[in-house]
């Protein structure tokens, strides 16, 4: 019986041209989601059909599966109800055990034989021109099969599982496809928290397909392992499985159990519960005909309809129970997330901050948008599916009033949802003390705007609307708006996709609040955005309602047609302006981006250095003169994203030849003003405005040791805005502006940073690959360069700044005035030492909070709303100059300034006397708990260590040149904590920076060097260097290494210091494990 | 007050011809349109309540092109299809309020007045309070020919409007079309033949999306005065009566078989003549149509 059936089941299916075009769809997923998952590794040596990409592969599943999977699992039970066969079929002397089993396998195989088009595109990927034959090893083709069998094939077991189970228990199709639509929610939650904030134990459990735990797995293979080996059924992969696929089970068994034909038919034959009348025939209350009522269609009474219809039909979505449960689970999500998970970044849960809570609108936001989308597909088909358009479409009410409603229904819906969570998230700030923090300002614009928040919910109720009117169909809506959402989220989540004109309803930065900078220039390009989205929206909502047909569906000719009457001329009218005005403000935004060229596709960056370096690649070899000096006056103005500055710059000749020329290259938005010499202006000879290089004649040659003033006037502006989280523009911001000062002025010679340092890429280029990001530790050339800067060495300078009267001007150096004059703030500052030309410059709305540590004056900077850990930093730089005094020789600077800044670039930024630490590195962090106060004691103080090497210890510009500059004052700083915080405290952060390594030394696009020869990567120094340079130094003893370190100093006073110096002197002291440790990976 | 059907035709994507052709002009009144199952009816009505497009032809109601100026239709329609259904979560009285709403009534009192006097028409105002969902599919049809005939309407459609009512209730329906039937023009389609001889003055028949027939049902009995004959016979001689005789319809009484003939002449001498239905006019109708598609 189960065997005819299930023979029967699957010859019906087997011959429909549907099972070709899924079979096609899923071997097209194949190729696409290959190159997806192959991009995102950057290992060198990662073949594209590796079993490590096919693990994924398989463990995703994918979109176009899941939807597969819904169409065939959902027609295999509900068939007998929906085509009311079950009426009689259920009367049949079947067993009805068996028949549900014939039922389920045949869905189950079904899918498994679908899902096996995914195994052949996979196989078919070497042959899809995806990329260069030698990207391509051996079909994995075991490895291959032990993937779908361990992976794909529960998978489908479980979600089959799930359909049949919701769709037993509620009689209800719309049942089961919430089941396989939780799942995927599930998959996309945990996939998502995993990316964001760290794989953990039970995100590898809760995520149904093992995708999450499978990436654990590969991210902890070396290439080797990925190319070639079987994914190890152990640990949480094995744990998630053995949980999934029992849950699979336990809700197959008990569907098994529950289905009958009686219980399951009786939804077959639509009986029910109904009212037993009263009747009483023989004497009907007869009244007396009413009179003849007054009909009125007049414009005003369509609208006052239309506000009645809408708060209809509002109540009709709120009432119902399951609004309430659906909108209580997401809120009480919500509130869990808010309390116990509101980390934002490696060190852990911050105080409750509205950026915080305004976040859950992202993190969720995948959920919460497919449940408004559905909920949206339901409401614009409600008539037909109670089958009561037959009637209604006979009403003489224009559709745009019956279903203009409904989408204003859908968008008070929306809005209830957006403003629970922004009650939700207040109350939970109330609760934790933070009624301070509260920013209802800040609410209104993440949760009610459109920066995924309410407004955004009406544009994408706008598309299902258009969808709907488009399609006539509740189902292929449903698919198509869903399917459409996924596949924009997947395409830029594999990087398919870079430009947020793509993303509909997407607006630039979305993600990307900064405490100090707040959105930023993003409020001004998502405005423009949202405009734009708004006039598509509008012709979404316009066209939605034109398309949409009362009655019989329209042929496409008909729907068509621009004699349809559904709008009226004006609407028709509106409908071409919407869309003009959308193409108006889509080649707007595109000018605008493009005015600072503030964007590139990451091919055109790639190809755009590959071209920088072979066509510049000779100037390494040519000498060019040094920074030696410095007066600089500029000029910020916040406001307009704009600086004006002018530097004269002493250039100094350190090679043994004469230099002619200069060749400078300057960031872009830089306009030069005028650049000369003492004697005369200089012109460019060459100008290269792709690659921004200008070669200019000296006046005179520069003989060897001679030096040059020239003078830049120059003004950095961003004009136009930027297309996406990428492109912040730190350096010129309304709020705590941050760059290097190479940001402004030119870096002379090759810019070796131009570079392409990944092997995979610079092959693609047709370059070379590289054996090292950095130069061995005995070339020439790299031994004369300082690792900070290519074009310094040591540099003095005199700077005066000005900003806005609001903020205050950062610039290294000792504060020698500070003065405020036609409403701005003006300080000088003075580097009268010189130091590594590493500097940067800053403005922004600050505190100063002033104290004084052995002689020195200690300034830290927090954001002005940031208060909270102040004193936490001031303990750990005042106990590391402590430190340095006691084992270093002393602090080697007078003062020393600590400030917050926006955390779009590097975490750390310390030069000369100042330390620039991102805002997320612990100036809003819950510090209640050791381990994010470790975290910050120690990262804090490792910068005065860093400070204190900057100024003692010339660092040579190779291999092992981090494991100075970056690895050694962090091993101090960690010193430092255990002796001052005490062992758990060190554990913990020794333990984070292990699990770091681990989990990215994976990823090394290269080949991992030993510590000896690392090439500045932030895995391997900051790391695994400060861990291993850490033991070393507890091994030697803390005395006896300060000693070995001064003594190896003072020798080689002058000279370009190596590690491989540091590590000789110490060598003979370290264990053999620890040697190994270091000079082997 | 006059609909006028002309030369309408209707194909459907997969090649069914569903209408072909067909003219007709409607007064004032009850006007039977009967046909098979899949005749065509239901598409005519469609598309004369605007729910359709037809490929060719005309519709016009007193005026109004119906192709052209739906929403003015609408405006005077009132349209029981032959399937529907209802929202579960709302009541009678709500839903009906609203439909009231939707048709223009917008006066609140002239509104509640409508539908109460509606409800108690169909029988439904003791229950008007409970949800629809749990009405049977008689209340559920009785509530469906209260809002078809909301706002007084000018031209009521009613398609096999019958089905799943009780005698009593097909009585009471017969009562209420009738005493609408005075002021506007209603269009009864059905397959029942007693539903259009006991209502219509008027009356098509429709057959394989054409009009076989139309006038009144009086006439059309008529033209058949003299030529039925009926006969009770043995199941196992059917046959060969339906070979030698134009048998027309067959049906069972006391158990026993009875066909009826249509001839000018008594078959034979166990027939006896029978004074014509208008069921058998359309049996020898639908005869004759038959045998034309055989031939």
């Amino acid at each position: 019986m189960i065997r005819k059936i299930i023979a029967y089941e699957i010859k019906q299916r087997f011959w429909h041209w549907t099972t070709l075009l899924f079979f096609l769809m899923m071997v097209f997923q194949a190729l696409w989601y290959t190159k997806g998952t192959f991009d995102q590794y950057v290992n060198e040596g990662l073949l594209m059909n590796s079993p490590a990409v096919f693990y994924k592969n398989l463990a995703g599943g994918g979109i176009l599966m899941i939807i597969v999977v819904a169409i065939i699992t959902g027609t295999a039970l509900y068939k007998d109800v929906q085509y009311k066969t079950g009426q009689w079929l259920y009367t049949f002397p079947i067993n009805e055990k068996r028949f549900y089993l014939g039922r389920f396998f045949s869905a189950f195989f079904f899918n498994v034989l679908i899902a096996s088009g995914y195994v052949v595109g996979m196989l078919l990927t070497p042959y899809a021109g995806l990329g260069e034959a030698h990207r391509f090893g051996p079909a994995p083709i075991g490895q291959l099969l032990h993937g779908f069998f361990f992976l794909t094939v529960p998978n489908l077991f479980t979600l089959t599982s799930i359909f049949f189970f919701a769709l037993v228990f509620t009689r209800k199709m719309a049942a089961g496809y919430l089941g396989i639509l939780l799942m995927v929610i599930a998959f996309l939650v945990m996939q998502i928290s995993a990316e964001s904030g760290g794989i953990t134990t039970i995100l590898t459990l809760l995520d149904p397909f093992g995708y999450v735990a499978t990436d654990q797995v590969i991210n902890n293979a070396v290439v080797e392992e990925r190319n070639t080996a079987y994914l190890p059924l152990v640990g949480n992969l094995f744990t998630n499985r053995i949980l999934w696929l029992s849950i699979g089970t336990a809700l197959f068994v008990a569907s098994y159990f529950k289905f009958s034909f009686k219980y399951f038919g009786a939804s077959a034959s639509g009986s029910k519960r109904v009212l037993r009348e009263q009747k009483n025939p023989q004497n009907p209350k007869v009244i007396a005909r009413p009179i003849t009522p007054r009909l009125t269609f007049t414009t005003s009474d369509f609208l006052t309809k239309l506000g009645s219809l809408a708060q209809l039909e509002f109540k009709n979505i709120v009432r119902p129970m399951s609004f309430r449960i659906i909108l209580g689970i997401i809120l009480l999500m919500e509130v869990l997330q808010n309390l116990f998970v509101n980390a934002t970044y490696y060190i852990g849960p911050t105080v409750a901050l509205t950026s915080t809570m305004t976040l859950f609108r992202v993190s969720f936001g995948v959920f919460i948008m497919i449940l408004i989308m559905i909920w949206a597909g339901e409401l614009f088909f409600k008539d037909r599916t109670v089958k009561i358009h037959s009637i209604t479409d006979t009403l003489p009410v224009p559709v745009w009033v019956t279903q203009f409603a409904r989408f204003l229904a859908m968008v008070g819906m929306a809005f209830l949802m957006a403003l629970s969570f922004t009650l939700i998230g207040i109350g939970i700030q109330l609760f934790l003390g933070g009624a301070s923090h509260i920013d209802l300002g800040l609410y209104i614009y993440d949760n009610m705007g459109y920066n995924w928040g309410w407004l955004s919910y009406v544009l994408w109720i706008a598309l299902v609307f258009f969808i709907a009117g488009l399609t006539a169909n509740r189902f292929l809506t449903h698919v198509l708006c869903v399917g459409l959402f996924f596949l924009m989220i997947m395409a830029f989540e594999l990087g398919l996709a870079e430009r947020t004109l793509y993303a509909y309803a997407g607006t630039p930065g979305l993600e990307d609040y900064s405490e100090v900078s707040q959105y930023g220039i993003w409020y001004t390009s998502a405005l423009w955005y949202f405009l734009m989205w708004l006039a598509l929206a509008t012709a979404f909502v316009l066209l939605g309602i034109y398309f949409w047909k009362r009655g019989t569906a329209a042929r496409w000719k008909e729907k068509l047609s621009l004699k349809g009457t559904q709008l009226a001329w004006g609407g028709k009218l509106a409908t071409l302006l919407a869309l003009v005005g959308f193409v108006a403000l889509q080649s707007f935004i595109v000018q605008q981006v493009g005015l600072s060229n503030s964007f590139q596709l990451s091919a055109e960056e790639e190809q755009e250095k590959a071209d920088y370096e072979k066509k510049y690649g000779y100037l390494e070899e040519k000498a060019q003169p040094k920074y030696t000096h410095l007066n600089l006056k500029f000029d910020y103005y916040p406001e307009e994203r704009k600086a004006d500055y002018e530097a004269e710059i002493l250039l100094t000749n350190p090679h043994q030849e004469p230099i002619d020329s200069l060749f400078l290259n300057f960031e872009s938005s830089i306009t030069i003003g005028a650049l000369w010499t003492k004697e005369v202006s200089l012109e460019a000879v060459q100008r290269d405005s792709v690659h921004l290089l200008n070669v200019y004649q000296l006046p005179k040659t520069l003989l060897p040791n001679d030096s040059i003033w020239i003078t830049l006037k120059a003004q950095k502006a961003y004009h136009g805005f930027t297309q996406s989280g990428s492109e912040p523009q730190p350096d010129l911001m309304y709020n705590g502006s941050f760059g290097s000062i190479q940001d402004f002025l030119p870096i002379i010679g090759y810019h070796s940073e131009s570079e392409l340092d990944e092997n995979r890429s610079r092959q693609d280029q047709g370059l070379e690959t590289l054996d090292s990001r950095m130069a061995p530790t005995t070339d020439a050339k790299g031994l004369q360069r300082n690792i900070y800067a290519s074009d310094a060495h040591r540099v003095t300078a005199e700077i005066t700044l000005s900003t806005s009267e609001d903020q205050i001007p950062l610039a290294p150096g000792a504060l020698k005035e500070q003065w405020s004059e036609n409403g701005r703030n003006y300080r000088t500052y003075q580097v009268s030492k010189g130091t590594p030309f590493n500097w940067h410059l800053a403005s922004g709305r600050f505190t100063e909070n002033d104290s004084k540590v052995d002689g020195v004056a200690v300034r830290i900077m927090p954001y002005t709303e940031h208060p909270f850990n102040t004193e936490l930093y001031e303990e750990a730089i005042h106990e590391a100059i402590r430190f340095t005094k006691r084992h270093l020789g002393g602090y080697p600077y007078p003062e020393v300034r600590l400030f917050e800044i926006p955390y779009y670039q590097e975490d750390f930024n310390t030069y000369a006397n100042s330390i620039a630490i991102s805002e997320k590195e612990g100036w809003y962090a819950d510090t209640s708990h050791i381990k994010e106060r470790a975290y910050i004691f120690q990262s804090t103080a490792s910068q005065i260590f860093t400070q204190w090497i900057q100024e003692n210890m010339d660092i040579a510009d190779v291999q092992g040149g981090y494991m100075l500059a970056t690895a050694l004052p962090e091993a101090l700083g960690l010193l430092l904590t255990r002796e001052k915080l005490g062992e758990e405290a060190l554990e913990t952060i020794l333990k984070k920076k292990h699990d770091f390594y681990a989990k990215e030394k994976n990823n090394e696009p290269n080949t991992e060097p030993p510590l000896r020869y690392a090439d500045g990567i932030d895995y391997l120094e900051a790391h695994k260097g400060a861990e291993v340079l850490y033991e070393a130094i507890t091994h030697v003893g803390t005395a006896r290494f300060m000693s070995v370190l001064q003594h190896y100093v003072a020798r080689h006073a002058g000279e370009r210091l190596t590690f491989e110096g540091l590590y000789a002197a110490m060598r003979p002291s370290l264990s053999p494990e620890i040697r190994e440790k270091i000079e082997k990976v | 007050m006059k609909l006028e059907i002309q030369n309408l035709s209707k194909t459907y994507p997969n090649g069914v011809q569903a209408l072909k052709d067909v003219s007709l002009t409607i007064g004032k009144g009850m006007y039977g349109l009967l046909g098979q199952n899949g005749a065509g009816k239901s598409t005519l009505m469609r598309i004369v309540a605007t729910l359709q497009d037809a490929d060719n032809g005309s519709v016009d109601f007193n005026g109004i092109d119906v192709t052209r100026q739906p929403e003015e239709l609408r405006k005077v329609l009132g349209y029981l299809p032959q399937e529907f259904g209802v929202y579960p979560n709302v009541t009678a009285e709500e839903l009906l309020t609203h439909i009231a709403d939707m048709r223009g009534i917008t006066n609140k009192g002239e509104r509640k007045e409508q539908v109460a006097a509606l409800l108690q028409k169909v029988n439904l105002w003791d229950v008007r309070k409970k949800r629809l969902d749990s009405y049977s599919g008689g209340m559920k049809q009785r509530f469906g020919i209260a809002q078809a005939l909301l706002a007084d309407p000018q031209l009521i459609i009613v398609d096999e409007p019958t089905a799943g009512l009780d005698p009593m209730e097909r009585n009471r329906f017969y009562n209420l079309l009738a005493e609408l039937g005075e002021g506007a023009v209603v269009i009864l389609s059905t397959h029942i033949v007693e539903d259009v001889s006991t209502l219509c003055n008027d009356m098509a028949i429709i057959g394989h999306g054409e009009v076989l027939l139309t006038g009144k049902p009086s006439e059309i009995e008529s033209s058949l005065n003299g030529k039925i004959w009926e006969k009770q016979i043995d199941i196992s001689e059917f046959d060969g009566h339906q070979a030698k005789y134009k048998v027309i319809s067959n049906r069972f009484h006391l158990g026993k078989m009875m066909v009826t003939v249509v001839a000018d002449d008594m078959p034979d001498g166990d027939f006896y003549q029978k004074a014509p239905s208008l069921e058998d006019a359309y049996f020898h109708l639908l005869y004759n149509q038959a045998q034309t598609v055989t031939a």
